[in-house]
């Protein structure tokens, strides 16, 4: 099995996003609004396709056009979605932070 | 597909013509067809677009500069030691002064900022600042040389003294934000702000 790839910080976040919005769609606009809802960031969507190419390119999402609806002009959306890779990538990433974590008390007692 | 505007040929030098689409869509979905913050948009997502795939390849953009660079520098020292010690004014001399003040600056300023791009906090607005000073530097240094320059030797080491004031003016602006904003990036992670608000 090939090692998980580092992910940045941002690059979490949108896999994060992407992950909750997996009933409902995840596309540039629900990513972008999700993404400002649950964080202190308010992202640019030139910080998000930027971001999400980079996804792609890596091999961590994956993506599909959707339907075209008339409250876009008629253009479709696409829809991302997480690949295995990034799944192994996020659930990497996490590990190595409870690791850093445990033993340090003043954040264990902040997620008690 | 919708029929293709120049927003959407502008966005597949970039990306796939059924990303460019849905790009557009978005943008629509959340901005409306007109106006000026679809506009913004639009610039700003073609603008992020740009300075990604620049940072997709940086090593022969940078190394290109830097050879760029080096090599025009020592055309232009070896210029003007000739102009002002062994010839007397020579045109094909002022030539080669005068492209060699324009290009090797702009291909330093190049290097430099684009390494200053990766600085937690040089963001987009200040390379577009500096691409814009870049343009006015380049353009005052050929309307310096080509009027200077015309009185021989001494003009042209005239006008060389003007630029200097104008380097050091672009050489403090980037430093000064580059400064200003890691400082303010620090605060913010202090601040439990962390990191860098992408945009």
């Amino acid at each position: 099995m090939s090692k998980p790839q580092n992910l940045g910080d941002f690059e979490q976040i949108m896999l994060l996003a992407i992950l909750r919005l997996k009933q409902a769609g995840a596309y540039g606009v629900a990513i972008r609004r999700e993404i400002a809802e649950r964080t202190l960031r308010r992202p640019t969507p030139g910080a998000i396709y930027t971001t999400l190419e980079r996804l792609e390119g890596k091999g961590l999402v994956t993506s599909r056009v959707g339907d075209a609806t008339p409250a876009r002009g008629g253009r479709a959306k696409r829809f991302y979605e997480v690949t295995r890779a990034g799944l192994q990538a996020l659930q990497q990433t996490h590990t190595e932070y409870r690791n850093l974590m445990d033993g340090v008390e003043v954040l264990e007692s902040l997620y008690a | 597909m919708p029929e293709a505007n120049l927003t959407h040929r502008l966005l597949t030098w970039f990306v796939s013509p059924q990303q460019a689409e849905a790009i557009q869509g978005d943008l629509r979905e959340e901005y409306g067809r007109h106006g000026w913050r679809y506009a913004v948009q639009v610039t700003q997502v073609l603008l992020a677009l740009f300075v990604h795939h620049l940072r997709q390849t940086p090593s022969p953009v940078f190394i290109l500069c830097i050879a760029c660079l080096l090599l025009l520098k020592i055309l232009e020292m070896l210029g003007l030691f000739v102009m002002l010690f062994v010839l007397e004014f020579n045109t094909a001399v002022l030539g080669v002064m005068a492209a060699s003040l324009t290009v090797a600056p702009l291909a330093s300023y190049l290097a430099a900022y684009s390494c200053l791009r990766w600085l937690p906090g040089f963001g987009r607005p200040q390379v577009a600042i500096t691409a814009l000073l870049l343009l006015v530097y380049a353009g005052v240094n050929v309307i310096l040389i080509m009027t200077l320059g015309r009185d021989g030797p001494m003009g042209i080491a005239a006008a060389a003294g003007r630029l200097m004031l104008f380097e050091t003016l672009f050489h403090i602006f980037p430093i000064v934000f580059a400064g200003y904003r890691f400082g303010k990036t620090v605060q913010d992670s202090e601040a439990g702000l962390s990191g860098r608000h992408s945009g």
